[in-house]
């Protein structure tokens, strides 16, 4: 056999995952990595089968969009680390097959080569030894083969040896499976879709083993959606399996689709699989047990169970609020997304007083409040309104906007005030911070001879680099922030620098500094060209 | 802050820097995560932290002797966030558990970014 017909996709893939879903406790057995806890085989079927679903659902107008629905489905349903691993494997799989009309062996090796790829993409320190291993491997292997081997058949055998030998020697390569002495799991899996699209093709059908208690859903996702009792019309999640029964799965739905919602009704040989919500149960199991014997009965109320849930959601109210100082939109901005209730505008050459502060306090609800005044000549001010005011209000000293952030991003919501004070005090000490302005006179400090509009370099309320070329300033100042424990440095641009010149800032950091991240961000501050940070 | 832990042979400390080395090393091994990002990012140029970096995006906070982790991560574009945020979790409350016998009260993800590649 050459090419595969388009209509014999679903029959296919129908098999490779009937497959896995009859093997799926061998890999669960098998599952010992990333964490021990068994589900990879019960994880790995359940993205399947809603690949599965979105195939079976999609029209076979080419090869492309049936593989594309499966990925789509596959994304969806992805369950656990192997069922996200799995969803990339068909998303690369399917765009493999952009533009392809026929499904022969070299396509077919194409393809698996894009999800090998697209699968390692995702993933920042690939682990050897698993699922992508054994993708990567065999998709190698079909590369190499698939101009000699024309016949499909022929083609998958060495295709599965290949994917089976690199599933043996998983534990060569992933230490946890030798300690265990298992193959990996997510590999096992692999093994079992190609087994299966293989046995397949050489003409043996497999059908699934009816569906066990496990299978059944769980209530529990069901009310997390919901979001008042009200919103609950049918309260009695009912679930149940007849068995030995002749009925057929579309005459029980038409009994019982009125009398509720949510229903999933699955037939397996001659097991009735149902699940829906009504304020009926008892009916509903009357008419199901005319159509057999009855078991795995689960009625629960939904009602009392979303009470339940909501009794244990603590009544949330608002323990500490935040007040920061500063100029420049950027700014404000920025320490609104850092949870801050009110931002006062003032700074160099126009302090807030403290009437501005108190009217600020009285404004935020929280328990404690904390004023961020991110300027030496504001902490006064702050500090005085901190003792007028009847509130508990904690100023934290910051003289620098950078210290303002670092404050908030030190700050614990599950500390005590005390505690959080303590811990922002010590990690504004950490920053440093240096500013970038012009020289407003003529003057001459530390026997540097500045003129006015020179620009000027100020790192700690000392100058330490100044001239006309504003570049030169900026490199002087950062040289002498940085040192070999800084790690990262920031950048606020002011309002009078664009971002294209801020950018080109930002690289000269980087040359400066390359063991550093260094970080940009619009201030839009007035009178400071730029404030720069450094942890 | 640190974890103490004591016996009668004498004390044994284990420092957050530890618990976040830990927590940010063993999520990297997850699959579909990309980075780790620094938690000032949070205006929208935050940045992939680079590797020596990556405990910068992990705050670790101890209470009652149990541990809450806050992780800051980027993931890849194309997968479901959901899923792999629970991979994640799973992983390093089952990592952290392990490897320093302490108790994992709750690990929270915080997806900052996707990448598109």
């Amino acid at each position: 056999m050459k090419n595969i017909e388009i209509s014999e996709i679903k029959d296919i893939y129908s098999n490779l995952a009937t497959n896995l879903e009859n093997n799926k406790h061998i890999v669960d057995s098998l599952n010992v990595f990333p964490v021990p806890d068994g589900d990879t085989g019960t994880n790995m079927n359940l993205t399947m089968q809603s690949a599965l679903k979105e195939l079976l659902e999609s029209n076979e107008e080419s090869f492309y969009k049936i593989f594309k629905a499966a990925a789509n489905g596959a994304l969806m349903g992805a369950r656990g680390n192997s069922g996200v691993i799995l969803s990339q494997l068909l998303r690369g799989f399917s765009e493999g097959f952009k533009g392809v009309d026929t499904l022969n062996t070299k396509n077919i090796a194409k393809a698996m080569n894009k999800a090998s790829i697209t699968a390692y993409k995702a993933v920042m320190k690939p682990i050897e030894g698993t699922i992508l291993t054994v993708a990567r491997e065999s998709a190698e292997k079909a590369l190499e083969i698939c101009d000699t081997k024309e016949d499909v058949v022929e083609f998958l055998e060495i295709v599965l040896d290949q994917a089976k030998d690199t599933l043996e020697r998983t534990p060569e390569m992933l230490d946890v499976l030798k300690k265990s002495g298992v193959v990996d799991a997510g590999g096992k899996g692999y093994v079992l879709l190609i087994e299966g699209a293989l046995l397949y093709l050489k003409g043996e059908k497999l059908t699934a083993e009816p569906p066990s208690k496990q299978d059944i859903k769980d209530t529990d996702d069901e009310i997390e959606s919901i979001t008042s009792e009200d919103e609950i019309i049918y309260a009695y999640c009912t679930e149940f399996m007849v068995l030995k029964t002749a009925v057929t799965r579309g005459e029980f739905l038409r009994q019982i689709q009125d009398i509720g919602d949510s229903i999933v009704c699955i037939k397996n040989d001659d097991i009735l699989k149902t699940h829906i919500n009504t304020n009926n149960p008892g009916k509903i199991l009357e008419m199901a047990s005319r159509h057999g014997e009855l078991t795995n009965i689960k009625i629960e109320n939904m009602k009392e169970q979303f009470r339940a849930r909501n009794k244990n959601k603590k009544k949330e109210y608002k323990k500490y609020s935040f007040i920061s100082i500063g100029m420049g939109h950027g700014v404000k901005e920025l320490f609104k997304d850092l949870m801050v209730d009110e931002f006062i505008s003032g700074g160099q050459t126009m302090n807030p007083s403290t009437q501005d502060i108190i009217t600020s306090i009285d404004k935020v609800n929280g328990e404690h409040v904390f004023i961020l005044p991110n300027n030496s000549n504001i902490i006064l001010a702050a500090n005085q309104a901190a003792e007028l005011s009847e509130r508990n209000v904690y100023v934290i000293p910051t003289k620098t906007i950078p210290q303002g952030v670092t404050a908030m991003l030190s700050f614990v919501e599950e500390e005590d005030p005390e505690t959080n004070k303590e811990n922002m005090i010590e990690a504004i000490k950490e920053v440093k911070t240096g500013q970038v302005t012009y020289a407003v006179r003529d003057t001459e400090v530390d026997t540097k001879d500045i003129k006015k509009d020179d620009i000027i370099g100020i790192f700690d309320g000392k100058i330490v680099s100044h001239g006309e070329n504003m570049d030169d300033v900026i490199l002087g100042l950062a040289k002498a922030m940085v040192d070999e424990e800084s790690y990262l440095i920031t950048l606020f641009y002011g309002e009078d620098v664009s971002k294209e010149k801020a950018e080109e800032v930002k690289e000269t950091l980087v040359e400066l500094a390359p063991d550093c991240d260094v970080e940009l961000i619009k201030g839009g501050q007035p009178l400071y060209y730029y404030i720069i940070s450094v942890e | 802050m640190s974890i103490k832990i004591n016996n009668k042979h004498g004390n044994i400390n284990i420092d957050d820097q530890v618990i976040a080395s830990l927590s940010g090393i063993s999520a990297m091994e997850c699959y579909g995560i990309v980075g780790m990002s620094s938690k000032s990012a949070t205006d929208g140029f935050f940045e992939l932290l680079k590797k020596e970096n990556i405990t910068k995006g992990v705050k670790v906070i101890t209470k009652d002797n149990k541990l809450i982790i806050d992780l800051y991560v980027v993931l890849q574009y194309g997968i479901k966030i959901s899923t792999v945020a629970e991979n994640i979790i799973s992983k390093v409350k089952y990592t952290v558990e392990k490897y320093s016998q302490l108790e994992v009260n709750s690990v929270n993800v915080h997806v900052q970014g996707v990448r598109v590649q």
